[in-house]
């Protein structure tokens, strides 16, 4: 079971990545952040294990959350804007989706998220 | 002047063209002479009229390429005919004296003559070939003139095409200042949203809000004008958009004076400044953001005034490329104007546009 953060100063968007997640097995608490701040003090109060990250969000922005969080949290990136490519690809993620995406890719990057959070909890243990 | 030349130079094609020519007529013209010396008894081998012949042949080679630079230099400007007549004439001299003179002196040197007699053996030769000299000239350059009218009319269409391209982009540019892509993507990631949520109802009215702003924009023509309703039914289909996306945080309110509403201003005119200022209010982390928009009128002018709220982090520095864009247009459009953007005594971020009600509308 994996605890996710999903980070989007989008209402309509959190829903949504809640609502696909509700079709996905083993997966535990949900939280949710609408802004860069309010997520770093989730990420360090609950220590979720994927974080679905929005970039463009008042306070700061995705990229910089990204850079302040542990490295063993699976990041994916869910962002419009395809510019931000190149800033992405400074950071450790497990994966980005430009939206709007379909069902496939969330889920193909979600499973990628997942894996290497079982790969990395069989390590510890 | 030394790059006019360098663009006028004919390209290898044209040179190894002239080259092969010449070659064939100086091969066809030795071996005809070489028969009439035969006919006529005269003791001359093939080769010998061959070699003889090859300075006035070869010098045409270069001649030919020379006239084509010339009458691309001469054609590449606008002249009146009569210049064009009298460059034309003086190229004509000037490469046939040359032609003459440096073929002559080849001659004498390949054959080992005495140089005194160079200006008698050039006139006793002039008199028997100045006619055809002159006619091959003129059948060059028309073949010239031909070439360089080809290549003129390859580049105009070509011109033509990189116009083309160049009204396509400026187009797109103009759609994009009209529409943010990101926006465009942002919307219908949240009529697919709504789709998943099972929400038919208002992914439909989402989609439906979109459509009108593209037939607005597709359909408008970019140097009309448009009248406040419409601009204010636009600002309403993206301020609907908006707010099923940050259903928490934006809040509405328009009104418009009813004097107002069939006023003919700019298109699209109004919407960067509402656009603007939804991206501020969106920069709010946990406060709902009022935009409040009133159009009035105000005497012979037009007051728009629009009130949102602004974080006091506000990663959106300064003002976007859709403010500085209405400024240039408004610049461009009128003498007196106003366009404020500023922060009021309570906080909030204000926007003040006022401009002349056009004649058109009195």
């Amino acid at each position: 079971m994996f605890d996710i953060l999903i980070v989007d100063d989008e209402q309509l968007a959190r829903e949504t990545i809640k609502y696909l997640l509700t079709q996905c097995d083993g997966i535990g608490r949900v939280f949710e952040a609408n802004n860069g701040k309010s997520a770093l003090q989730i990420a360090k109060q609950y220590q979720p294990k994927i974080v679905m990250l929005d970039i463009e969000m008042p306070n700061i922005n995705g990229i910089e959350v990204a850079k302040r969080l542990p490295d063993d949290i699976s990041i994916i990136f869910i962002t419009a804007f395809s510019h931000f490519e190149e800033p992405m690809s400074t950071v450790k993620c497990t994966g980005y989706l430009l939206k709007p995406f379909k069902d496939a890719e969330f889920y193909q990057c979600f499973e990628k998220a997942r894996a290497i959070q079982s790969k990395l909890s069989q390590q510890v243990t | 002047m030394k790059s006019l030349i360098q663009a006028s130079i004919p390209n290898k094609f044209f040179m190894i063209c002239a080259a092969l020519f010449w070659f064939a007529v100086h091969t066809i013209y030795a071996h005809l002479q070489f028969r009439a010396f035969e006919e006529s008894e005269k003791t001359q081998g093939w080769l010998i009229s061959w070699y003889e012949l090859s300075p006035w042949f070869t010098t045409y080679i270069f001649l030919t390429i020379a006239l084509y630079t010339l009458t691309k230099i001469i054609e590449g400007k606008d002249r009146f005919v009569g210049q064009r007549i009298v460059l034309h004439f003086l190229a004509m001299v000037i490469l046939l004296v040359a032609y003459w003179i440096i073929s002559t002196a080849i001659f004498f040197t390949i054959t080992s003559r005495d140089f005194t007699t160079f200006h008698s053996f050039i006139y006793t030769m002039l008199s028997g070939t100045i006619q055809l000299d002159l006619l091959i000239y003129l059948g060059l350059l028309s073949l010239c003139l031909s070439l360089c009218f080809h290549d003129k009319r390859i580049q105009e269409k070509l011109d033509f095409k990189n116009l083309q391209t160049a009204l396509l982009d400026e187009q797109l540019k103009t759609l994009r200042t009209q529409l943010n892509p990101h926006f465009l993507f942002n919307a219908l990631n949240t009529a697919v949203s709504l789709i998943r949520l099972k929400r038919d109802d208002e992914a439909v009215q989402a989609l439906a809000e979109l459509s009108s702003m593209l037939r607005k924009i597709l359909e408008h023509k970019n140097d009309a004008g448009s009248k406040v309703k419409e601009e204010i039914a636009f600002i309403k289909n993206y301020l609907c958009i908006q707010q099923m996306r940050f259903s928490d945080k934006l809040d509405v309110n328009i009104s418009v004076a009813e004097n107002c509403l069939e006023l003919e201003i700019p298109n699209m005119l109004l919407h960067p400044l509402v656009e603007n200022a939804v991206q501020h209010g969106s920069q709010l982390e946990s406060n709902r953001n009022l935009v409040d928009l009133s159009v009035s009128r105000e005497g012979n002018q037009l007051l728009v005034k629009l009130t949102n709220k602004v974080a006091e982090n506000d990663q959106h520095k300064g003002f976007g490329i859709g403010v500085s864009n209405t400024r240039d247009r408004l610049a461009k459009l009128y003498k007196d104007y106003r366009l404020d953007l500023c922060t009021n005594r309570e906080g909030f971020f204000e926007t003040t546009l006022a401009i002349p009600i056009s004649v058109a509308n009195v």
